[in-house]
C-alpha cells in the first residue's frame, strides 16, 4: 500500500513526531532490508561467540558490540541491554539482529547461526534446556574434552527452537493446578538467578500501635483472638489473546536524521532510548507513530528496544531496516504474563466484620521489568479491595527470574489483587455463614464519612446500593441459597449420580478501577489538556490521536458546553518539537481525567470568551492540591484522581458429562459517574466481557448469550470503566465454579480438563478421608472389644 | 512456481513456492488489507474471497489456488455491497480498527449474501467464533442487520425471495 | 521450477487425478489445507474437479465428493441430512475455515501437528459421526473400485483415491453428538461422541455408539448386547452397560498414551445417552 521514499536531503524538520494512519508492517521502502532477531537458545549461560560461517553478500549480522551508543538502556529498575553482552538472562534473549534484502532468506540463515557457549556453564544450560523442554538430556559431545566442538554445539542449538516456550500460560497452569498453597518465593529461592527487584509493604491498624504498657499487640494477637480465621492462596496468570499487529519498527538514517516508523505508545521514551543507544541527538530523531492496535503487556516500553535493534542495523548498513516480530515472538516476549501469587489470611469477628487482613504478594518479574515497583504499588493498593479491615498488613515482592521480561497491561495492573481478595471474601462467606453479598456489605468502604482505617481513600459512591441492585437483577440470593443447599446435600451423598441435579454455582464480586494514579514513579500525573477557540468559532483540542469513541464524546461535550456544532470541534495532533507528549499513550486515552480537564477548559473559555481576543488558548492540568492528596513517602492518601466501582455476578452450570462449564448468565452493575455515551459505554463493557471470557480458559473462548450490563444513575464526573470487568468477572467465575464443584478453584486461567482433575483430586481425597475414618473407627471398635493391642516390639 | 490466478478480477501469474501461504504472497503483491493474525485461520485478519467465499488466506498454500478467483478488501471496496456494510457499521457505531477489517467486512458479506433476512441464530452462528478485539459481538450483529437494511434499500424489494 | 523442488499438480478431471497418482510417487492430495501446516514435495489439488466437489442427495443416502467443503455440506440443512453430522459440522472452527475445509481432508487428515510431541493419529471431528452412521467410502484407481465400510477405514491405500463418501440418511429416534475438548483447536483432549438409537414398540431395535479422537471406539459386541432390550432401561442395565463399556474401552485403548478424562467423558456421555432411552 505505501512505499515511502525518505527525503535524503532533508536537513531541518519542523516536527519531530507525526501520527501515521498506517500500520508499520504494511510499509515498505526502496532497498529496504528485513531483520530477524537472533535469540538465545538457553535461559542461562555465557555466550562466547555468535557467527555465521558464510553470510551471502548483502546480509549482515550485528550484535551488542555494534550498537553505536550505549548497549545498556536505563530504566527505573536497572539497565536493560539492546542485545545481550554474553551473560544470558532468559531464554530467547536477543543476541543480535540478522538483516538482508530477502525476508525468507534471512529466516533461513537465522537457523544456521552458530552460537558458542562457555563450556564451563554448558552443563548447566543443558540442564535448564532439559527442564524446559522435557527432552532427554543431550550429552555434551566430547564432554571429556575441554575444548568445545562448535559444529556439534550448533546441532544442539538448532534442535532448540522457539516453539516450545519455557513458560506458557498452559505450562503455568499445569504446574500449579493442584497446588493448594503455592509460594513463588519458595520456588525462586532455589533459582540462583532470582533476586528481589522491588518491594512494598504496609502495616496499618490499632494492632500496630503500642498499648498502654508499651507493647505492640501485632497481627498475631488479632488472629489468635478472632472468631474465624481464613487462609487462602490465589494464583493469577490471566492473559487475553489478541491477534493484532505484532510489534516492530522500520528505521532509516538519512544524513544525520534517524526516522522511525513504529507503533510506539510512549513517544518521549522511545526518543530518549534511541538517542542513548544510537548516540544520536534527540532533535535529529523523527518518530512517525503508526497505528497502535495492540496494547500488550511489554509494548509500552520494549518497543523502544526493538527500535534500537532495527536502528543499529540501519546505522551500519545505511539502508532502511524493517523488523517485524513473528506471532510467536509477540506472544512469548511482548505479551508475557508471568504468575502473580497472592496469599491471604483474614481474621473475622462473629458478625463477619474483618478484623485483620494479612496479604503476601509475589510477582515474577521475569528478567527485567521497569514497571515492577508501580505494579507492586498498585497491587498493594488493591490488595484489600473495596473493604475496610480494621488492621492490614500487606507485603509485596517482585522477583527477578530467568524468564522473558514480564509486565502487565497497565490498564489491568491490579486485576490479580481483586481476583485474590474477592475469592478470599467468598471463603470468608462460607465460614461465617453470611452470603457473599452480605459479607461484602458488612465490610465495604462507605462514602458516608465512616471512619476508615485503611491508608487508601477511594471515592466510591453508594457501594451497598450497587450491590443490592446487582443482587436484585441477577436474583443472586435465591440462586446462591439454592445452589448452596444442593452442594451441601451432594457432599453428604457418597455415590450420588452426577446427573441427579444440575451442578450449578453463582459467584459475586466487586472491584474498582482507579484512573490517574498519583503515585507513578515513571511519570508524574502531568496530564494536561489544551484547547483553542479559533477565530472562526471552531474549537481545536491539542491531543494525540484518540479512539473514535473518545473523539465522539469530546465533540459532544464541547458542543453542549460551548453551544457549537460537533462538526466544529477538531483534534489537532501536530506537535512542535517542544510540545511532544511526554506521557504514555494510555494516559491521553484516559476518558475520565482528560474529559474532566476538557470540561474545565471549556468552562474557562466560556468565562473569558466575551472579553478575550480570539484565538483563545486555555490549558488545564491536574492541580497540585490534587496530586498532594497522595503521600508517596507514607504510601497513603487518595491514590487516584477518580474511581469507578462495579459489581459482577456469574452463574455457571457444569456439564457432568464433559466436565466443562457453561455460563448461564453474567450481570454487571457499574457506577462510572455520568455516562457520556450509553451506547459506547455498553459496547465497551461488553467487549471487555468478551475479552475476559476469552482468557479464562487456555485456548478457549467461552461464550455467554445472557449478558446484562447496567449503569447506576449518577451526576458525578465520568470515570474510566473500560477495564472494570477484569476486576470483577474472573473472581465471580471461579467462585461460581467453586460452588458448583464443591472444591475451591484458586487458579486462572484454567484448562479444558482442569475441572475434571479437580473432581478426581476431590474424590481421591474424600476416599482417603473415608478410609482413614474407617480405619479409626475400626481401631475404636477393637478397643471397645477390649482387644489388647500390644506395641509392635512387645508383640514380636 | 508460476501460478495463474484471477486476482481482483485481473488475470495475473503469481511467482511463489507452492507451499507459501497465500497471505504472504498477497502481501508481497502489496495487497496489505490481508494482515498477519493468528496464523491458524481463526481470527479473520487475513480473510479474502476465494471463488466468492471468505476464507483465511493464512492457511492456504498458494499452490492450491491456481485458476481461482481471489478478491481482497482493496478491490471489494469498489463493490456496492461494501457501501451497505460500511454504512451499516457506521449506524451501529462500529469503528473499524484497521487490523481486522477484512474479517469483519467479509463476515458481514457472507451473511448478506447467504440470507435475505438473517434471524438471530443465523447471525450469531456466523459471528460467534469470530474473535474480534475491537468490537463486541452484539454491536457487530447490529451492524450487520443495519447493513442488511441498507442493502434492501439499495436493491429495492424482492418478490418471492427464498430465505 | 521451485527452489525447494515443491510442485503442486493440477487436475481438472478424475482421470487426471488417477494419472498423477499413478505416475508421481509420494503424491499428497490436498483438500482445504486447513489442518496440515506444510505440504509435501509433490502434491495435487482437487479443488475444482466436478466429480469430487459435488454431492448428490438420494432418498436413503447422500453421496459426498471428498472435495465438498464443509460449508457446502451445511447448506443442505439439518432436516435433510443426519442430525449428528450436521451438529458435528457446526463445531468445526469458523465459517470461513469451513468454506475451505473439505470432507475428504477431515476424514484423511489427522496426524499430529509438529507442535504435538505424541505419536499416533488424531481423528478429526467428522470421523465419529461417519463411523456411527456406518458411512461407506469409495476408493478408486484407474482399474479398480473398492467400497470400504468406515469402521474398517485405515487410510487410503497407495495408488487409490477417495472418490465418494456415502452417508446413509436414516431416521433415528435419538441422535446425540457431543464434541469434547477445546472448541477451536484439535489437541490430545479433543474427541467426538455419537449415539444413535431407534426403538419400536418399547424395544430397542438399533443402537450405535462411537467415540473417536486420539482413540477410536466402536463396539458391535456392545451394541448387539443392547439391541432387543425392552425399554425403559433399568438403572441396573444402564450400569451394567457402562461397566461393560469401561472394560471394552480399556481393552481397545492404550490408556498410557491417552488422557484419562477422555474415558470419563465417554462413559458419562454413554450413561447420559442411555438414560435418554428411559
Amino acid at each position: 500500500m505505501k512505499n515511502i521514499v525518505p527525503d535524503a536531503k532533508q536537513k531541518k524538520q519542523s516536527t519531530k513526531i507525526s501520527f501515521q494512519g498506517d500500520f508499520y508492517s504494511d510499509l515498505t521502502m526502496d532497498n529496504m532490508l528485513y531483520g530477524a532477531i537472533v535469540r538465545s537458545p538457553a535461559k542461562t549461560g555465557i555466550i562466547t561467540s555468535i557467527s555465521h560461517g558464510n553470510l551471502p553478500d548483502g546480509y549482515y549480522l550485528f550484535t551488542a558490540r555494534d550498537v553505536p551508543g550505549s548497549n545498556l538502556i536505563d530504566t527505573p529498575l536497572g539497565k536493560v541491554p539492546v542485545f545481550s553482552e554474553g551473560n544470558i538472562s532468559y531464554f530467547g534473549e536477543p543476541l543480535g539482529i540478522l538483516v538482508g534484502p530477502d525476508e525468507d532468506k534471512v529466516y533461513e540463515l537465522l537457523s544456521e547461526i552458530e552460537i558458542v557457549f562457555d563450556t564451563n556453564t554448558i552443563e548447566s544450560y543443558l540442564k535448564s534446556f532439559e527442564e524446559e523442554y522435557k527432552r532427554p538430556v543431550l550429552s555434551l559431545p566430547g564432554s571429556n574434552d575441554s575444548r568445545p566442538n562448535a559444529a556439534e554445539i550448533v546441532e544442539i542449538t538448532k534442535a532448540m527452537n522457539l516453539d516450545a516456550a519455557p513458560l506458557s500460560a498452559d505450562s503455568i497452569v499445569r504446574e500449579h493446578e493442584n497446588a493448594e498453597k503455592y509460594s513463588l518465593s519458595n520456588k525462586l529461592e532455589q533459582d540462583m538467578f532470582s533476586s528481589v527487584i522491588a518491594h512494598r509493604s504496609i502495616e496499618k491498624g490499632p494492632c500496630f500501635v503500642a498499648d498502654g504498657n508499651g507493647v505492640v499487640p501485632g497481627l498475631k494477637s488479632v488472629f489468635n483472638n478472632a472468631s474465624f480465621v481464613v487462609e487462602g492462596s490465589w494464583f493469577d496468570a490471566l492473559h487475553t489473546p489478541a491477534y493484532t499487529e505484532p510489534n516492530g519498527a522500520i528505521c532509516t538514517f538519512s544524513g544525520e536524521y534517524l526516522t522511525v516508523y513504529t507503533p510506539t505508545q510512549w513517544l518521549s521514551n522511545i526518543r530518549q532510548v534511541l538517542s542513548t543507544a544510537l548516540a544520536v541527538n534527540p532533535e535529529k530523531i523523527l518518530i512517525k507513530k503508526t497505528n497502535t492496535t495492540n496494547h500488550g503487556t511489554n509494548s509500552i516500553w520494549y518497543n523502544a528496544i526493538i527500535a534500537c535493534q532495527a536502528a543499529t542495523a540501519a546505522f551500519h548498513t545505511g539502508k532502511s531496516v524493517k523488523l517485524v516480530y513473528s506471532r510467536d515472538e509477540q506472544e512469548k516476549f511482548m505479551e508475557t504474563m508471568l504468575p502473580i501469587t497472592i496469599a491471604h489470611k483474614t481474621a473475622l469477628d462473629a458478625s463477619g466484620k474483618i478484623l485483620a487482613m494479612q496479604v503476601n504478594i509475589d510477582l515474577d518479574a521475569g528478567s527485567s521489568n521497569p514497571f515492577a515497583q508501580e505494579i507492586l504499588d498498585r497491587l498493594v493498593i488493591a490488595s484489600c479491595g473495596c473493604y475496610n479491615p480494621l488492621n492490614m498488613s500487606v507485603s509485596a515482592t517482585a522477583f527477578r527470574s530467568a524468564n522473558p521480561s514480564s509486565s502487565i497491561d497497565l490498564q489491568l495492573i491490579d486485576t490479580a489483587a481483586f481476583f485474590a481478595v474477592e475469592n478470599q471474601l467468598n471463603e470468608i462467606s462460607l465460614l461465617s455463614g453470611l452470603t457473599p453479598a452480605e459479607i461484602r456489605k458488612v465490610n465495604i468502604m462507605q462514602s458516608n464519612g465512616d471512619r476508615c482505617s485503611m491508608p487508601f481513600a477511594f471515592t466510591i459512591e453508594k457501594p451497598s446500593e450497587l450491590i443490592d441492585a446487582l443482587v436484585k437483577v441477577s436474583d443472586f440470593n435465591r440462586k446462591y441459597a439454592s445452589y448452596h443447599l444442593d452442594a451441601v446435600l451432594r457432599s453428604t451423598q457418597s455415590e450420588a449420580s452426577l446427573f441427579e441435579a444440575p451442578l450449578r454455582g453463582i459467584g459475586l464480586s466487586c472491584g474498582f478501577e482507579g484512573s490517574g494514579y498519583y503515585g507513578s514513579g515513571i511519570y508524574s500525573s502531568d496530564e494536561t489538556m489544551e484547547v483553542t477557540l479559533e477565530t472562526d468559532g471552531t474549537l481545536t483540542i491539542h491531543s494525540p490521536p484518540t479512539s473514535a469513541s473518545i473523539k465522539e464524546i469530546w465533540e459532544q461535550t464541547v458542543s453542549k458546553l460551548l453551544n457549537i456544532p460537533p462538526e466544529s470541534v477538531r483534534i489537532n495532533s501536530e506537535f512542535d518539537s517542544h510540545e511532544e507528549p511526554f506521557l504514555p499513550e494510555s494516559i491521553y486515552c484516559n476518558i475520565s481525567i482528560m474529559t474532566v480537564l476538557l470540561k474545565k477548559c471549556c468552562e474557562s473559555i466560556l468565562r473569558k470568551r466575551s472579553d478575550a481576543v480570539l484565538p483563545l488558548t486555555v490549558k488545564k492540568s491536574i492541580t497540585a492540591a490534587q496530586k498532594m492528596s497522595w503521600n508517596s513517602e507514607t504510601f497513603s492518601g487518595t491514590p487516584f484522581h477518580s474511581t469507578s466501582f462495579a459489581s459482577g455476578c456469574v452463574e455457571v452450570e457444569l456439564d457432568p458429562c464433559t466436565f466443562r462449564e457453561h455460563i448461564r448468565g453474567i450481570w454487571v452493575v457499574i457506577n462510572g459517574g455520568q455516562i457520556l455515551s450509553a451506547r459506547a459505554a455498553e459496547s465497551t463493557v461488553k467487549l471487555c466481557i468478551q475479552k475476559v471470557l476469552a482468557s479464562l480458559v487456555c485456548e478457549e473462548a467461552i461464550s455467554c448469550s445472557n449478558i446484562h450490563v447496567s449503569f447506576m444513575q449518577s451526576e458525578s464526573d465520568a470515570t474510566q470503566i473500560g477495564e472494570l470487568v477484569y476486576q470483577v468477572l474472573p473472581a465471580a467465575y471461579t467462585q461460581a465454579l467453586t460452588q458448583a464443584l464443591g472444591c475451591t478453584i484458586n487458579t486462572l486461567p484454567l484448562r479444558t480438563d482442569t475441572l475434571y482433575n479437580r473432581i478426581c483430586d476431590k474424590t481421591a481425597l474424600e476416599k482417603a478421608r473415608i478410609l482413614s475414618k474407617t480405619t479409626a473407627k475400626r481401631a475404636e471398635d477393637l478397643d471397645k472389644n477390649e482387644f489388647e493391642l500390644q506395641p509392635v516390639s512387645k508383640r514380636s | 512456481m508460476k501460478i495463474p490466478v484471477i486476482l481482483n478480477q485481473k488475470k495475473i501469474v503469481l511467482e511463489a513456492e507452492p507451499s507459501e501461504k497465500l497471505l504472504v504472497v498477497l502481501r508481497r503483491e502489496k495487497l496489505y488489507s490481508v494482515k498477519c493474525g493468528c496464523g491458524k485461520g481463526l481470527c479473520g485478519d487475513c480473510t479474502v474471497l476465494l471463488d466468492g467465499h471468505p476464507v483465511p488466506s493464512c492457511t492456504i498454500p498458494v499452490g492450491m489456488v491456481r485458476d481461482c478467483k481471489i478478491i481482497t478488501l482493496e478491490f471489494f471496496q469498489t463493490f456496492p455491497i461494501y457501501s451497505d456494510i460500511i454504512s451499516g457499521f457506521a449506524q451501529a457505531g462500529i469503528h473499524l480498527c484497521g487490523y481486522c477489517n477484512a474479517g469483519k467486512i467479509f463476515t458481514a458479506y457472507e451473511v448478506l449474501s447467504t440470507y435475505y433476512r438473517p434471524d438471530r441464530e443465523q447471525l450469531y452462528s456466523a459471528i460467534n467464533m469470530f474473535d474480534c478485539c475491537c468490537t463486541d459481538r452484539d454491536t457487530l450483529a447490529n451492524g450487520i442487520l443495519y447493513a442488511v437494511a441498507a442493502k434492501h434499500t439499495r436493491e429495492g424489494r424482492h418478490k418471492n425471495v427464498k430465505k | 521450477m521451485s527452489k525447494n523442488n515443491q510442485t503442486v499438480f493440477i487436475a481438472k478431471t478424475l482421470s487426471d487425478v488417477f494419472y498423477h497418482v499413478n505416475s508421481v510417487s509420494g503424491l499428497q492430495i490436498l483438500g482445504g489445507c486447513t489442518y496440515e501446516d506444510t505440504i509435501e514435495e509433490k502434491s495435487l489439488t482437487v479443488r475444482n474437479i466436478p466429480e469430487l466437489a459435488s454431492f448428490e442427495k438420494r432418498e436413503r443416502y447422500i453421496d459426498f465428493g471428498p472435495a465438498v467443503t464443509l460449508s457446502e455440506m451445511l447448506s443442505i440443512g439439518r432436516n435433510k441430512m443426519p442430525a449428528i453430522l450436521y451438529d458435528a459440522l457446526l463445531t468445526i472452527a469458523t465459517p470461513s475455515v469451513r468454506n475451505l475445509a473439505t470432507l475428504g481432508g477431515n476424514i484423511c487428515g489427522g496426524t499430529y501437528s509438529a507442535q504435538n510431541s505424541g505419536q499416533g493419529t488424531q481423528k478429526l471431528t467428522l470421523f465419529v459421526p461417519l463411523l456411527a452412521l456406518d458411512a461407506r467410502l469409495e476408493l478408486r484407481n484407474q482399474n479398480e473400485t473398492r467400497y470400504v465400510p468406515f469402521s474398517k477405514f485405515n487410510g487410503v491405500p497407495t495408488g487409490f483415491v477417495l472418490t465418494k463418501i456415502r452417508v446413509p440418511v436414516d431416521e433415528w429416534e435419538i441422535a446425540i453428538y457431543r464434541r469434547v475438548g477445546p472448541s477451536n483447536i484439535i489437541s490430545p483432549l479433543s474427541a467426538g461422541f455419537a449415539f444413535l438409537a431407534d426403538t419400536q414398540k418399547n424395544i430397542l431395535t438399533n443402537i450405535r455408539i462411537a467415540f473417536a479422537g486420539p482413540i477410536v471406539f466402536r463396539s458391535q459386541e456392545l451394541e448387539n448386547k443392547v439391541i432387543g432390550t425392552r425399554l425403559p432401561l433399568s438403572e441396573r442395565t444402564i450400569q451394567m452397560l457402562v461397566d461393560e463399556s469401561d472394560t471394552l474401552y480399556d481393552e481397545t485403548v492404550d490408556s498410557k498414551n491417552t488422557k484419562p478424562i477422555l474415558k470419563a467423558q465417554f462413559l458419562n456421555l454413554l450413561r447420559y445417552s442411555l438414560e435418554q432411552l428411559t
